[in-house]
């Protein structure tokens, strides 16, 4: 196709801005030397066909397509995967981009610029990115139709306008799609790791001083909506891992943990109805309200620990409903190697602490006495709540916590807690997971974040089974009713302050999440369940796949249908004039008067002849006609003569 | 062999279209029923593509994906009726071709008339072999497009159909309508490398410039007849507001060149003709008054764009054949 520079230029801007709106969000992402090479390489051939200059020879393409492919593997270690794929077929872009001339290859590119946005969205799946891709598909197929367009490229507000409104057209059909097509999904083969490294939220051992590190981290880590009555602040306790092995300093989960179920836990209290929509964090934990009864996800199951585990890691929003009570007795009858697994201690680690917990006993004289005893101790002497601790010594961390620094936060004192009940030969264990959550009036749902990981401790007791004690309560009663930014304002980041101090600021936090919630549960996370829930509500009794065929079916030649109707040009009437409705009033009221207008016959001599026969008529039916004409055939016929001639012919009676 | 099977299954598709459709008379409107379309090939990599989407929206279970990979799709099933729609609708007014010489192309203007309330874009006309020029057509405008068939043989160029197509928008589908109206572009023969001109022939018997009209000696002013030289117009009277005049000449009867096959040199037929195309263009150059004679016929002698034009005609078609262009 040979066209005329200009045109060239245009097309290839075109190409040059809908690849660069599809690259835009994955520079961040890419390795510095990549996304170096793609701006120059786009500047370089905007640049290039604004001045002619040559692109650059077969050998030079073929030593730079070499480095590229060499530079991925040597970065990447591999060509596969999300990361190393998207980053290839960037490359790939960038490399065809030095020789693309013709408009076939222009389309193309255009193409993986459409592949890359989808690769954008496996990475980032928020309402930004939503609005974000409707804007460069919307530039994308509007460079599209103006790399297409064989002729002279359309002006630009008309290539936007028409590729905007194929794009409008084309929303009823993606809906119809979108809710009923199969959503067949899970991997078809191995998926790599999003962010390897960058799991956010609880880790599966514990020193103390770790999760602090969450504490600054106002990033969410699940949203609960309840039906009926949220539990109280002292009730929000989200399981994670549990904790059960120690070493001296680090409390670390046992695996693996067999399968149980919840028959045998006696359940009590009141009934707390959810729906967790759970953020990705690459582990198999769902987190759950202390203590989960029932769920209703396949492939979620109750480890021996209680800890609710999916079967896959959790790589995308997960959303599940959840029945829980907050009271329960589990392992009324603890098996022996379990009882010993959760009373096992280093005996040549922390001595003045295992001592101490010995001597306590001994003074209460029986378990329960003891734990409040332990609780008391936290309470009523010295210690304190913070988020910067001094350092403790590896070797008797816990001794140097208990009789020396005496500052720490939960997950010092679970473990100190715990440690000492398994020194005074009480089964207990560690348990990790989220504390609290921030209620978003708008979207009535709680908002939990890793700032709210917290630790707290389980001990077992006879007849009663494993009860919950968080000592963190104990000294800092506040973290756990009111949250940890009320009880340590000044250990939360700058932005996070700033927040608070400012209520607007923080209800437009409220807004955005609310959006974003509405967003998971309709956007993200609709699935196969919740299309059968759809058809449901249509009417269907036992919704299959059948039915959803069906209706998939009957929802795409519908919308066919439409478009059809709505692009089709037969069915477009063409307007008519107002001053063609006003003359063919006036030769309507002469034809009743045996003066019909020829077919063959303009207003010029159509109104000779009637002065002709009707002479009396003479003044108005030139001036009808006159006005007529300067309105159809003259360049600016101005508002006023229109008005005129709708009144001369309203006046007219032959 | 994959061609072959092309063509096998084009003929068939033209013919079964041919049978459905009827010939046609111009103007034709594209109406639905005569309007097809298929995908064409971008149109596919672009399934592929969305094939591949869709593929990888399932693996990562990725509801956006899965979005945007529908919105694609859609817009494709869009991109289809709008294709359809560009086309519907339109009115083949007339095709013609002005005379070539054999060796040029033979161009087939084909005239199209949008009357209705939006523009099309990108309409193309376009043979069985050949595809021609697009253009676009604003609401209610008309437009041409251009058709150029190379031409090897002097004689009749017939088109038998030809078809209206566009791809627009997004060249994913191609729509077209075929149109079964013969038009014919009428091929003179190639003119030989320059040749003298034969001697002209004085006295000649077949002298039948009764009028004296010559070309040497102004005479007097008659007034303008089509197919008068431009040459011989008189300009001067034209400005001073007179009616359009053409200059009259005498000039001796020496000045009439008859032009013939015997007089056309060595070689076969084709050759000859050819040679006495180049000696009628360079007369009616040099404004001679010339006549041809072939085997049969006779056309007297005389000068200007319609005789060259009637001249030109009769050595096309001697003796007379057709060239068709299925």
């Amino acid at each position: 196709m040979t066209a005329s520079r200009g045109l060239c230029e245009k097309r290839i801007n075109w190409t040059l801005f809908g690849i660069g709106l599809a690259l835009l969000p994955h520079l961040p992402r890419l390795p510095m030397w990549i996304s170096v090479f793609l701006v120059t390489v786009i500047l370089w051939r905007w640049q290039a066909e604004r001045h002619g200059w040559s692109l650059p020879p077969r050998i030079l393409r073929f030593l730079i397509a070499v480095a590229g492919f060499a530079g991925v593997v040597l970065t990447y270690h591999t060509i596969n995967g999300l990361n190393a794929g998207t980053a290839l077929l960037a490359i790939m872009m960038g490399m065809k981009l030095l020789e693309t001339r013709g408009q076939r290859d222009q389309m193309l590119l255009l193409f993986i610029a459409n592949f890359l946005v989808l690769a954008g969205l496996l990475f980032d799946q928020t309402p930004w990115t939503g609005a974000y891709l409707l804007v460069s598909v919307w530039m994308i197929t509007a460079g599209l139709l103006a790399v297409s367009k064989a002729g002279d490229v359309l002006p630009l507000q008309q290539t936007l306008r028409l590729s905007g409104r194929m794009l409008l057209h084309a929303v009823p059909l993606m809906l119809v799609m979108f809710l009923f097509f199969p959503r067949i999904s899970g991997p078809f083969w191995s998926m790599p790791v999003l962010r390897a490294g960058a799991s956010s939220g609880l880790s599966d051992e514990m020193s103390p001083g770790e999760i602090s590190d969450l504490s600054l981290s106002a990033e969410i880590a699940f949203r609960a909506q309840f039906e009926g009555d949220l539990p109280a602040p002292r009730e929000r306790y989200w399981r994670g891992p549990v904790l059960s092995a120690f070493d001296g300093m680090r409390w670390s989960v046992v695996v693996p943990s067999p399968q149980t179920t919840t028959d045998l836990i006696g359940f009590s209290g009141s009934e707390y109805r959810y729906r967790v929509t759970l953020e990705p964090h690459q582990k198999n934990w769902i987190f759950a309200l202390d203590l989960p009864a029932s769920w209703d996800r396949r492939g979620i199951t109750m480890n021996r620990d209680l800890q609710l585990i999916s079967r896959r890691p959790i790589r995308r929003l997960t959303a599940y409903n959840v029945v829980s009570q907050t009271r329960f007795t589990a392992d009324v009858s603890m098996p022996q190697r379990l009882a010993r697994r959760n009373l096992a201690i280093p005996a040549d680690r922390n001595p003045k602490t295992q001592a101490l917990a010995r001597t306590m006993l001994a003074e209460a004289g029986n378990a329960d006495l003891f734990i409040s005893r332990v609780l008391q101790m936290f309470r009523e002497q010295e210690f304190f709540y913070t988020l910067q601790p001094p350092r403790t010594g590896f070797r008797n961390g816990v001794d140097d916590f208990l009789f020396e620094s005496r500052q720490g936060f939960c997950g010092h004192y679970a473990s100190a807690f715990t440690l000492m009940m398994r020194a005074a030969g009480i089964p207990a264990r560690v348990v990790t997971g989220y504390q609290g959550g921030e209620y978003n009036r708008l979207g009535d749902y709680l908002v939990v974040r890793q700032a709210d990981a917290h630790a707290w401790s389980e001990v077992w007791l006879p007849s009663r089974g494993w009860q919950r004690v968080d000592p963190t309560a104990a000294v800092a009663p506040d973290r756990i009713l009111r949250g940890f930014a009320d009880t340590l304002p000044f250990a939360l980041s700058a932005q996070e302050r700033f927040l608070r101090l400012h209520p607007a600021l923080l209800q437009m936090r409220q807004a955005w999440d609310a959006m974003h919630n509405a967003w998971n549960e309709w956007i993200l996370d609709y699935d196969l369940d919740r299309q059968h829930s759809l058809l449901e509500k249509l009417g269907f009794h036992k919704p299959d796949w059948k039915s959803l065929a069906m209706v998939l079916a009957a929802g795409l030649v519908l919308a066919l249908f439409f478009l059809g109707l709505s692009t089709a040009r037969g069915f477009r009437r063409r307007k008519t004039h107002p001053a063609d409705k006003s003359w063919q009033l006036f030769c309507h009221r002469l034809a009743g008067k045996d003066l019909a207008r020829k077919s063959d016959e303009g207003p010029l001599n159509f109104s000779r002849r009637v002065i002709e026969s009707r002479p009396d008529l003479s003044a108005v039916v030139t001036e009808i006609a006159d006005t007529y004409i300067a309105i159809r055939y003259y360049p600016n016929p101005g508002s006023d003569r229109l008005r005129l001639l709708k009144d001369r012919v309203a006046g007219f009676r032959p | 062999m994959a061609a072959g099977i092309v063509n096998l299954v084009k003929d068939r598709a033209s013919a079964w279209a041919l049978k459905r459709q009827g010939r046609d008379h111009l103007p034709v409107r594209l109406d639905k029923r005569r309007v097809y379309i298929l995908p064409g090939k971008t149109g596919f990599v672009f399934a592929f593509m969305l094939f591949a989407m869709l593929l990888a929206s399932m693996n990562y279970g990725n509801s956006m994906g899965f979005a945007l990979t529908f919105l694609l799709v859609s817009l494709g099933l869009v991109a289809m009726h709008h294709c359809h729609g560009n086309l519907t609708g339109t009115v083949v007014q007339t095709i013609g071709a002005e005379p070539v010489f054999a060796g040029e192309d033979a161009v087939f203007e084909i005239l199209l008339q949008n009357s209705e309330h939006s523009a099309r874009y990108d309409l193309r006309g376009e043979s069985s072999d050949y595809l021609g020029s697009t253009t676009d057509l604003a609401t209610d405008k008309n437009g041409v497009v251009r058709l150029s068939i190379p031409t090897r043989k002097r004689g009749r160029l017939r088109l038998n159909r030809f078809a209206i197509s566009t791809r627009f928008p997004l060249n994913l589908f191609r729509s077209w309508s075929w149109i079964h109206q013969p038009a014919d572009c009428l091929v003179f023969p190639k003119p030989a490398a320059a040749t003298p001109l034969p001697a002209s022939q004085p006295g000649s018997q077949h002298d039948s410039v009764s009028n004296g009209e010559g070309a040497d000696d102004f005479s007097g002013l008659r007034s303008f007849r089509p197919g008068d030289s431009p040459r011989h117009i008189a300009w001067k009277a034209l400005a001073r507001e007179q009616e359009l005049l053409v200059k009259q000449f005498t000039g001796g009867a020496a000045q009439q060149l008859w032009l013939g096959m015997d007089l056309a040199g060595p070689g076969d037929a084709e050759q000859r003709l050819s040679r006495l195309c180049r000696w009628i263009l360079a007369a009616n150059t040099a404004g001679l008054l010339y006549g041809l004679r072939l085997p049969g016929m006779e056309i007297p002698p005389a000068s200007g764009d319609a005789h060259r034009l009637r001249c030109l005609s009769a050595l096309a078609l001697y003796p007379p054949f057709d060239e068709s262009e299925s």
